[in-house]
């Protein structure tokens, strides 16, 4: 390995282990964060739908994807 | 909301870094390196990582949580909100046959991170040599003869796809959050750990083979990161034509005194900026990018069209980049891509399919470990939970899809979805021969067209949304804003990049153009389908085609996408 590759190496695999920690620590210390990050794991609203039980089926209102309509709970209206 | 259920901001960390890690950072990412020739393709990997990965990361978060607002939560929606012309959902349409289409080769890959656990449990992986360890991965894939694959043995894959197909779309109908949440607080944690463990002992492996001491991890690591290359080269025909590759101080001292010898050979040194100049090369880069972190996809599109003004999309965007690359290059590319060369040596690296090394290498790491076989099984199943975190996140964007376009509900979308991927999978494992199905599906779907939306994206989000409009729509929510130097970067740098590199490959691997005198490359990709016709390449690229066919004839007939956009509501 040369000189170059050493430095490559460690620069590049340095840079990605500062910023995995550095994001780590920006949300162990950014009050109320846990509520605002988001991965590609969390119930959708099309599927919290249809999980929910038939008897607050009754009661909600019937939001629809895709018609313009918002899915319940999943968001709020834009800024003007 | 999920939110709640995650009490700790491990967590909450653990969730998101647990979306973004899949097969692409331990498998996709070293067959990628070593196919493009390890130093070279790094530097272009983290310029493209820089330039266009993240900020393409970002805009892709802030169209979709924008057009989520107006109810729309497909790429044909998005699309439709941001362009509104009628054509400009058709342009959605590759946001859909991406992630379903990567989905149908994706199980496959799943299901022999299954069969591996399994095999490593029974004993049938505990090979003392490369021809063992190749001819056994060989066999289970039915890499010799299409259709061999399809067995319902232990050592085949036939019971494994089942499992796995099944497993995705049980979850997937019943509901996934509940047990993504498991994977996140337990198994991911477990894989790190477990990868930091495996990275020592490839680390510490040396050279493996006393018969050939250059072959060694300080070599390997070499041939991954050294920015110059050393090849020996022979006339041909008049012209000097690459024979192979020479890494380590006593490998090219060897290979000198052969050149000495024979004056129709030489040994010369390959600058970085040459290696460089290959438009394949950079193609590649940027299509790993998008690919492990999930960019032109239409996943990220998808997910942050169900996310409220008060999300950091900032935040999570790097998050999910930065778990991304720690165990990308910091771990993927250093335990296996080492590992391969000290076991198989240049030749041996460079000749493997995309997602074939791991599968070959690994098992012998695990044979010179203590206990190897239960680490060996244990690594294997944990790669195959992350996975399918990963491929369930590829079929929401079609679920949204079908919901959006058919005014359908989600189950009757999932069962239409599982129809469609069943039959691509089927496709996928029976035409096995030399993973070619398989390969010509990553490359024009997995690298082309995610680089192809990719380019759509950034261009709405910077020229038809406006950069400055964008970056204060992404700033909402967010624990920091985005530094403003990516403002430039986003309008000007990334696009003219992307198109730069698109036009030079066609240039030079679909039409031949040759610059200083170079003899003509074709990529093996566009010699497959027009210079020496491979018919499974052909039928792979048709089933891409018919499916995005479909896609845009519910398009021109859904009216969620023919809806004119109110004008308080335009973008």
């Amino acid at each position: 390995m040369t000189l170059g590759g050493w430095f490559v190496m460690i620069v590049s695999v340095g840079s990605v282990t500062v910023l995995f920690f550095w994001c780590l620590w920006k949300v162990f210390t950014t009050p109320e964060e846990t509520e605002k990050l988001h991965g590609f794991s969390f119930e959708t609203p099309d599927e919290a739908e249809e999980n929910r039980p038939a008897a607050a089926d009754a009661v909600a209102d019937a939001g629809q994807i895709g018609s313009g309509k918002l899915p319940k709970g999943a968001h709020e209206p834009p800024d003007p | 909301m999920a939110e709640e259920r995650w009490s700790s901001r491990l967590g909450v960390i653990m969730a998101v870094a647990g979306s973004a890690v899949g097969l692409g950072n331990f498998l996709r990412f070293p067959g990628q390196a070593a196919q493009y020739g390890g130093g070279a393709f790094m530097i272009a990997y983290f310029i493209s990582l820089l330039v266009i990965g993240l900020p393409i990361c970002w805009a892709e978060w802030t169209m979709g949580r924008l057009a989520g607002q107006h109810g729309l939560h497909s790429s044909p929606g998005v699309f439709h909100y941001f362009l509104r012309p009628r054509w400009g959902k058709y342009v959605g349409v590759i946001g859909v046959v991406v992630p379903v289409i990567i989905y149908m080769y994706y199980v496959v890959i799943e299901s022999w991170c299954l069969g591996y656990a399994v095999n490593f449990l029974t004993g049938g992986l505990n090979f003392h040599s490369v021809e063992a360890a190749g001819d056994f991965f060989a066999a289970f894939i039915g890499m010799k003869e299409n259709g061999l694959s399809v067995g319902f043995h232990l050592d085949q894959v036939g019971n494994y796809l089942i499992l796995v197909f099944v497993l995705n779309f049980i979850l997937i109908y019943r509901g996934i959050a509940k047990g993504i949440e498991w994977f996140c607080n337990w198994a991911m944690p477990a894989l790190l750990v477990l990868a930091l463990v495996i990275l020592v002992r490839v680390l510490t492996l040396g050279a493996p083979d006393p018969a050939h001491p250059d072959y060694n991890v300080v070599n390997g690591l070499g041939f991954m990161w050294n920015p110059e290359k050393v090849v020996v080269e022979r006339v041909v025909e008049g012209a000097w034509v690459k024979e192979r590759e020479v890494v380590g101080t006593s490998a090219i001292a060897a290979a000198g005194a052969g050149v000495r010898a024979d004056p129709s050979t030489r040994l010369r040194t390959i600058g970085v900026i040459e290696q460089l100049l290959k438009p394949q090369l950079w193609l590649a880069a940027a299509g790993q990018i998008f690919f492990s972190l999930s960019v032109g996809f239409g996943v990220i599109l998808t997910y942050a069209s169900y996310l409220s003004r008060k999300d950091d999309i900032v935040l999570s965007g790097l998050s999910a980049t930065s778990a991304n690359e720690f165990c990308e290059v910091g771990l993927g590319g250093l335990i296996t891509l080492p590992a391969a060369f000290a076991f198989l040596g240049v030749a041996g690296v460079a000749g493997m399919g995309t997602f074939a090394l791991g599968f070959q290498v690994l098992p012998l790491v695990f044979a010179k470990l203590p206990l190897g076989w239960f680490f060996g099984s244990v690594f294997f199943f944990l790669l195959f939970l992350a996975a399918i975190t990963s491929s369930l996140s590829m079929l929401q964007p079609g679920i949204a899809f079908l919901e959006e376009a058919l005014k359908i509900g989600r189950r009757q979308s999932v069962a239409i979805l599982g129809f469609i991927t069943a039959a691509g999978s089927a496709f996928v494992v029976y035409f096995s021969k030399d993973l070619k199905a398989l390969d010509t599906l990553d490359f024009w779907v997995g690298t082309f067209l995610i680089f192809i939306l990719a380019t759509i994206q950034i261009l709405v989000f910077s020229w038809g949304f406006g950069v400055d409009r964008g970056l204060a729509e992404a700033d909402r929510g967010a624990a920091f804003p985005i530094p403003r130097f990516f403002a430039p970067v986003m309008k000007f740098l990334c696009p003219a990049f992307l198109i730069t590199v698109f036009c030079l490959w066609v240039l030079v691997n679909v039409f031949g153009v040759t610059f200083g005198g170079r003899p003509a490359e074709f990529s093996g990709y566009v010699k497959d389908l027009f210079i020496a016709p491979d018919p499974v390449a052909w039928m792979s690229v048709g089933l891409v085609v018919a499916f995005a066919l479909f896609v845009a004839l519910l398009c021109a007939r859904a009216p969620a996408y023919s809806r004119p956009i109110p004008r308080e509501e335009l973008p």
